[in-house]
C-alpha cells in the first residue's frame, strides 16, 4: 500500500548538480577522474592532519608511439623520471629499439600519469592505460635492466609448453611434480609478492626456477609428505603478514584447477615432454576503488613467459611448441580486436608480432567469457526514417559497490574529421537530476558534484587512438559506499538517454558495462552493475533462463555481443562453454558477434571458435579439477574451465604436428560436434562446433 | 575446551562431545557419545529413581528370607594394585590419573620485563614418600606487549581463510580426538583405553596450561583492535599459549607414541602417521588464528608445552621409556615477523623435539633431554598405557 501519492511526493533535494566543462586538456578524461577518484578515497583524513601525503603509484600501460623506451624516459625531466620505473624485463635492446607503436608496462605515481595524460603528444604517449595501485614497497626500484641471453633448456623431440596465467597457481601440487621433490614447472613468476631488492631481482614479484622450487620441495618434505603451506609461505606466494591475499591459501583456488586442466597429470605418471610456465597475477588490492586493470601484469606475465619460452630447446635443435592459456575475461573494450589487450596479445601471438619468433609456434586460449546472462551489453540502433527518437538505457548502479562502476558507449568508425557527431548522451541520476549533453566532441564533458562541490560521476567524451579510432563516451561513478568519509556516487537506478544525431541507420552504438564483481572467497569489492530495461525477457514461458536473445526483441540489451572484451583479437584461440550431457550451451557462455576493426568489412570472429565441457550436466555443474593442495579435488564452472581443456588437447596434438592454430580447432570442433545431439547451438555461442574432449584426456588425478 | 579435573569430573570433559552433535554430516561419531555409553548402563538408571529405589526395596522384601552367617573365604582387597582398575568405572579411574599426574608437577611464576612461568616436576620412587626437590619441566616467558601487537598483521591475512574453514573451527572447537581419529582407527568401541589416556593427558594439559596462561596474562587479540571480531567467542583465559595448540600436539604426540610403541609394522617403518598427526595439530592450531583468538606466537608456545608434557606423560606411562625432556620458551626473542611453523619443534620422524628452535645463539625454544631415571612412572598409568598399546597392535590370526 502506497501511504504517500506518488506524483505528489517530494524528492529530498540531494544537494547534487551537474557542471558542464567545454575544454579541459587531459587525453583521456575517463583516466583523469580516475586518478582524481583514488586521491579522494584514500586520502582525505591524511590531509586533515596536514600530514604530506604519500604518492598513489600504478601500474600502467603506455601506448607509445614512433619513439623507443629510452627516448621517452629521456623525456622526462628529472622530478618525474624519479617517479617512474621501467620493469627490468626490458633489455638494453628492447630499450634502444625504436618502434612505430608499443605498450609499454610502467610503474609510476599518479603524478607522471596525469603529465602523460595532459601532454600526450610532447611524450609521444598516444593514450594510458591505467592498471591498478601498488604499494611502492612491492616495486624494486634498484632492479636493473636484464641481460638478454638466457641459458637454454633441453627438452625431448616432441615436447609442448603449457604456459598457464593466473591468480593463485598452487605450483607445488604433486599434479606439477614428476617426482616427490622434483617439479615440471620450469618457471614460475609470482607477481604479487614483495620483490627483493638487489639490483639482479626483479621489479615487481619473484621469479623461480625449477632448480629453486626442487630445493624449496626438498626444505619442506619431510616424511614423504610436503608441508604444502610452509612451501607456499618459503616461496613468496602466501604471507598472511603483509596483507595481500593469495587464493592458494584457500581449498579451492583458480589458478590451480585451470592449471591443473590444462597441464596435470599424475605425479607417478607425469610426462617429460609437458613443461610449465605459469605466472601468478595480483588479486585486487582491497585499497584500489577504481576495481583495477590486469592489462598491465598481463603484459608483464607475457613477456616473462614468453622469454622463458624461448629458452627451451628440443634434442632435434627445434624449438618446442608452447600453448597458454589465460582464463580471465571482462565486459569492457572496443570488441572489435584493436583494444590494448588485443594489441599486446598480437604483439606476442600474432603472426608478425614484434616479440615473436618465427621458429617457434606460440598459441593462446582465452575463454569466451562468462556474461551472457549478465545484461551488461547494449546495442542502440536508430534505423528509422525521419523524426528518430532518442532511446534510454536504465542503467543500476549497485548499493555497497565499494569501487568505480563504468559504462562504455561505443560509436561507429568514420574516417571523416572532425567526427560526425553521430549521438549525444544524457545521464540522469536515480534522483531525476538531467546532465547536460555530452557529444561527440574533444573535451566534451559532464561532472557531476555532491553537496560539497567534489566530483562524483563523469560522463565525457574521448577518442579512442588508432588502430581503434573510434569516439567513446563513458560514464564513470564513484563507488556507491565507502567504509570512511568519502564523495560517494548515488547508487540506484540511472538513465542514460542517447540521442540520435549524424548517425546513419546501418550503425549502431554498442554499450558495455564494465566489469565490476567480487570473487567468492575475496574481500568485499565490487558490486556488478548492470541494465534493467523493462522489456528485457530474462526468463522463457517454463521460468528458466533465456539463453538465447528472442527472435524480434525489441529491447536494447542484448546477450548477442556479449563475448569477453579480452577474447576479440585475430589470433587466440577463443572457447565457450557447454554442458557435456545434453550438449547444450552453458546459460553463461558468452556470445558473439563482435565489431569488425577500422574501415574492415568482416570482423575478426563471429564468436568463439569452438565450444567445451565447462558444466558435467545440468545438475553437475562445472568440472573436477585439482584443488588447492596435493590430493584434493574441487568443482569449478565457466568459460574458464572450458579454456585449459580445449589448451591441454591442443598441446597433446601439437606434440603430433597439429598447427593447433584457430583454423586447425575450428576443424577439430567441426568433426567433434557430432558426438553430441543435435541441434548444434547458433555459432555465435558455440564457434564452428562443439569439442568432445574425453575426461581420458584430461585425467589429473590419482 | 573440556573441563579440567575435579569439579565436574569427567564426564563434564566428554559432554565436550556433544558440540559434535552440530557436525550432523559426521553422525558416525555420534559414536563418541557412545562415551555417554557409559550411559550404556543406562539400565541402572530405572532403579536410580523413587520408584525404582521403592521396587528394589519392596523385592528385597519379599525374597531376603532370615540373616544368613557370613562366608569366612571372603578376603581383603588387594591394596594399590593396578589391577583393580579395570573394575573401576572411567570415571573413577580418570580421577585416579589425574591425581597420579597432578601431584607430579609443582608451579612457580615471576615477573620481570614480562611474566615467566615455571612449572617444575616432582619426581617420586614408586613406593616412597615423594622427594620435595623440584626439577625443571616447564619454563615459558612471555613475548613483550610490541611483539603481540606486531603479530596483529597476522590476524587480518588469516581472517581471509575463515569462509574457507569455519566448518572445521566449529567441529574442533571441544577436542581434537575426533579429529585424530580420521587418521588412526580411534573408536570408543575398538580403542576404549587410548581414548581414555588421551582424555587424561587433556585433562592434565588444561590443568597446566590454564595455570599458566593465568600467569602470563597474555591479552587475547579482540583487546587489540575491533577489526578482528573474531568468528567464535573469545576465552575468557589469556592469549599464550593457545590452549588449542597444546592440546592437539599433547594429543598427537601421544597417540604417535603409542603407535611407536606397539611394534606395528605400518607404525614403524617411517614418520608418516606421526607426520600427519602433526600436521592435523598443527591446522587445528593455527585455525584459531584464523577464528580470530590466538596469535600465531600463542601456537609455537602451545605447541611446545603439548609436546614436553607428551614425553612427560610417556615417562610415567612407560617403564621403557628412553627420555626426559624439559623446554623454555623465551618468548621475548620471538621474531614477531614470524608465523609459527612446527618443523622448528618437533621431528615426527624420530618422535624428537629439537634443541634449540630459531636463530642460532638466540633461539626462541631450548630443551633439554635427558635420559630418564625410570622410576618415576606411575601404576596406574602404566596400566593404562599397557592396555592402549595392545589396542594398535595387529590381533594374531587363530
Amino acid at each position: 500500500m502506497r501511504i504517500k501519492d506518488k506524483e505528489r511526493s517530494e524528492k529530498r533535494p540531494s544537494g547534487q548538480r551537474w557542471q558542464g566543462v567545454a575544454e579541459r586538456g587531459a587525453t583521456s578524461s575517463a583516466l583523469d577522474f580516475r586518478l582524481a577518484q583514488q586521491e579522494a578515497f584514500t586520502q582525505p583524513r591524511d590531509r586533515e592532519k596536514g600530514q604530506e601525503v604519500p604518492a598513489i603509484w600504478y601500474s600502467a600501460l603506455l601506448d607509445l608511439r614512433e619513439t623507443s623506451i629510452a627516448a621517452f624516459v629521456k623525456k622526462l625531466d628529472g622530478g618525474l623520471k624519479a617517479q617512474l620505473h621501467i620493469p627490468s624485463d626490458y633489455t638494453a635492446e628492447d630499450r634502444k629499439t625504436v618502434f612505430k607503436d608499443k605498450l609499454v608496462v610502467v610503474f609510476a605515481t599518479a603524478e607522471v600519469l596525469r603529465a602523460l595524460n595532459w601532454s600526450e603528444k610532447e611524450y609521444s604517449v598516444a593514450s594510458v592505460i591505467l592498471g591498478a595501485v601498488i604499494d611502492p614497497d612491492f616495486i624494486n626500484l634498484e632492479a636493473k635492466q636484464q641481460k638478454a641471453a638466457l641459458p637454454t633448456i633441453k627438452v625431448p623431440n616432441g615436447t609442448v609448453i603449457t604456459a598457464v596465467i593466473d591468480d593463485g597457481i598452487a605450483f607445488g601440487n604433486d599434479v606439477f611434480r614428476d617426482g616427490l621433490t622434483s617439479t615440471r614447472v620450469a618457471y614460475a613468476t609470482v607477481l604479487p609478492t614483495m620483490p627483493g631488492t638487489a639490483p639482479g631481482l626483479a621489479s615487481v614479484g619473484v621469479e623461480l626456477d625449477k632448480a629453486q622450487i626442487d630445493a624449496l620441495l626438498v626444505a619442506n618434505t619431510s616424511s614423504k609428505l610436503l608441508d604444502e603451506d610452509r612451501f607456499y609461505q618459503q616461496a613468496g606466494v602466501i604471507d598472511y603478514a603483509d596483507g595481500t591475499f593469495s587464493p592458494t591459501s584457500l581449498r579451492r583456488s583458480h589458478g590451480t584447477h585451470i592449471t591443473a586442466l590444462a597441464a596435470g597429470y599424475p605425479m607417478d605418471a607425469a610426462p617429460d615432454d609437458r613443461p610449465i610456465l605459469c605466472a601468478i597475477l595480483p588479486t585486487r588490492v582491497t585499497e584500489d576503488v577504481s576495481g583495477g586493470s590486469i592489462l598491465p601484469s598481463l603484459v608483464l606475465a607475457l613477456h616473462r613467459l614468453t622469454r622463458q619460452a624461448a629458452r627451451f630447446r628440443c634434442k632435434d635443435g627445434t624449438r618446442p611448441p608452447a600453448v597458454f592459456n589465460f582464463s580471465y575475461g571482462n565486459f569492457g573494450g572496443p570488441h572489435d580486436g584493436t583494444s590494448a589487450i588485443a594489441r599486446a596479445i598480437e604483439d606476442y601471438f600474432g603472426p608478425s608480432g614484434p616479440h615473436c619468433d618465427p621458429d617457434q609456434e606460440l598459441r593462446l586460449v582465452l575463454p569466451a567469457g562468462n556474461g551472457n546472462l549478465s545484461r551488461t551489453h547494449a546495442k542502440l540502433a536508430f534505423n528509422g526514417g525521419g523524426n528518430r527518437p532518442a532511446k534510454t538505457l536504465d542503467f543500476v548502479a549497485m548499493p555497497d559497490d565499494r569501487t568505480a562502476s563504468e559504462v562504455q558507449l561505443w560509436m561507429p568508425y568514420s574516417g571523416a574529421t572532425p567526427l560526425p557527431n553521430f549521438v549525444t548522451v544524457r545521464a540522469t541520476t536515480p534522483d531525476g537530476l538531467q546532465s547536460g549533453p555530452v557529444s561527440i566532441a574533444a573535451g566534451s564533458y559532464q561532472s557531476l558534484l555532491n553537496d560539497q562541490g567534489i566530483e562524483v560521476a563523469r560522463l565525457s567524451f574521448a577518442f579512442a587512438p588508432l588502430p581503434t579510432a573510434r569516439g567513446l563516451i563513458t560514464l564513470t561513478l564513484n563507488p556507491t559506499e565507502s567504509l570512511t568519509p568519502a564523495p560517494l556516487a548515488p547508487a540506484g537506478r540511472w538513465k542514460i538517454e542517447v540521442t540520435p544525431d549524424q548517425i546513419a541507420p546501418d550503425e549502431d552504438v554498442q554499450v558495455w558495462v564494465e566489469r565490476d564483481d567480487t570473487l567468492p572467497g575475496f574481500r568485499r569489492g565490487g558490486r556488478q552493475p548492470y541494465f534493467n530495461n523493462a522489456n528485457y525477457e530474462r526468463f522463457d514461458k517454463y521460468g528458466a533462463p533465456l539463453a538465447v536473445d528472442p527472435p524480434g526483441t525489441d529491447s536494447l540489451i542484448r546477450r548477442a555481443g556479449t563475448l569477453s572484451g579480452f577474447a576479440c583479437g585475430p589470433s587466440p584461440l577463443v572457447i565457450g562453454a557447454l554442458v557435456q550431457s545434453n550438449g547444450k550451451m552453458s546459460d553463461y557462455s558468452a556470445a558473439g558477434p563482435i565489431t569488425p576493426p577500422r574501415g574492415e568489412p568482416v570482423a575478426y570472429r563471429d564468436g568463439p571458435d569452438a565450444s567445451a565441457r565447462g558444466d558435467d550436466s545440468p545438475v553437475l555443474l562445472g568440472v573436477l579439477s585439482a584443488g588447492s593442495r596435493s590430493g584434493s579435488m574441487v568443482r569449478l564452472n565457466g568459460t574458464s574451465v572450458a579454456a585449459p581443456r580445449v589448451a591441454r588437447f591442443t598441446a597433446n596434438k601439437m606434440a603430433t604436428g597439429a598447427d593447433g592454430d584457430r583454423a586447425w580447432v575450428q576443424a577439430q570442433a567441426g568433426l567433434q560436434d557430432a558426438d553430441f545431439p543435435p541441434p548444434t547451438p547458433e555459432a555465435i555461442r558455440t564457434g564452428a562446433g562443439r569439442l568432445d574432449i574425453s575426461a581420458k584426456e584430461v585425467s589429473i588425478g590419482a | 575446551m573440556a573441563s579440567s579435573g575435579n569439579g565436574g569430573g569427567p564426564e563434564s570433559g566428554f559432554s565436550g562431545f556433544s558440540g559434535f552433535s552440530g557436525f550432523s554430516g559426521f553422525s558416525g561419531f555420534s559414536g563418541f557419545s557412545g562415551f555417554s555409553g557409559f550411559s550404556g548402563f543406562s539400565g541402572f538408571a530405572a532403579t536410580e529413581s523413587p520408584l525404582g529405589a521403592e521396587s528394589l526395596l519392596t523385592t528385597r522384601d519379599g525374597i531376603v528370607g532370615a540373616p544368613l552367617n557370613l562366608d569366612p573365604n571372603i578376603v581383603q582387597g588387594c591394596c594399590e594394585d593396578p589391577a583393580n582398575l579395570k573394575r573401576l568405572s572411567p570415571e573413577v579411574r580418570a580421577n585416579i590419573f589425574m591425581f597420579e599426574l597432578g601431584t607430579r608437577v609443582t608451579y612457580s611464576a615471576s615477573c620481570d620485563e614480562t611474566a615467566t612461568a615455571y612449572l617444575w616436576r616432582v619426581d617420586s620412587k614408586s613406593g616412597q614418600p615423594p622427594k620435595v626437590q623440584a626439577r625443571p619441566l616447564i619454563e615459558m616467558t612471555a613475548p613483550t606487549i610490541q611483539q603481540f601487537k606486531d603479530q596483529m598483521s597476522y590476524l587480518s591475512g588469516y581472517a581471509d581463510l575463515r569462509q574457507d574453514r569455519g566448518a572445521e573451527i566449529l567441529a574442533q572447537l571441544p577436542t581434537p580426538v575426533p579429529f585424530l581419529a580420521s587418521i588412526s582407527f580411534l573408536d570408543p568401541a575398538r580403542t576404549p583405553f587410548t581414548i581414555e589416556l588421551l582424555y587424561a593427558a587433556l585433562r592434565f594439559c588444561a590443568y597446566n596450561h590454564m595455570r599458566i596462561k593465568y600467569t602470563l596474562a597474555a591479552k587475547r587479540p579482540i583487546e587489540f583492535s575491533p577489526q578482528v571480531q573474531p568468528m567464535i567467542q573469545t576465552p575468557t583465559h589469556g592469549s599464550l599459549p593457545s590452549g588449542h595448540a597444546t592440546e592437539s600436539f599433547i594429543a598427537a604426540r601421544l597417540l604417535w607414541k603409542l603407535l611407536r610403541a606397539s611394534g606395528t609394522p605400518q607404525y614403524q617403518q617411517d614418520g608418516v602417521w606421526g607426520e600427519m598427526m602433526m600436521r592435523l595439530a598443527s591446522r587445528i592450531a593455527i585455525n584459531r588464528t584464523v577464528a580470530g583468538v590466538h596469535f600465531p606466537m600463542d601456537s609455537v608456545a602451545g605447541s611446545l608445552l603439548g609436546l614436553t608434557l607428551a614425553e612427560f606423560i610417556h615417562e610415567h606411562c612407560d617403564p621403557t621409556a628412553q627420555d626426559s625432556t624439559s623446554a623454555t620458551f623465551h618468548g621475548t626473542r620471538f621474531d614477531a615477523a614470524d608465523d609459527f611453523d612446527w618443523h622448528q619443534l618437533y621431528e615426527a620422524q624420530d618422535d624428537l623435539q629439537p634443541k634449540k628452535s630459531g636463530p642460532n645463539g638466540n633461539p626462541w625454544a631450548t630443551t633439554t633431554r635427558k635420559p630418564s631415571k625410570n622410576e618415576v612412572q606411575s601404576a596406574p598409568l602404566e596400566w593404562l598405557w599397557g592396555k592402549a598399546v595392545a589396542e594398535w597392535q595387529d590381533l594374531p590370526c587363530a
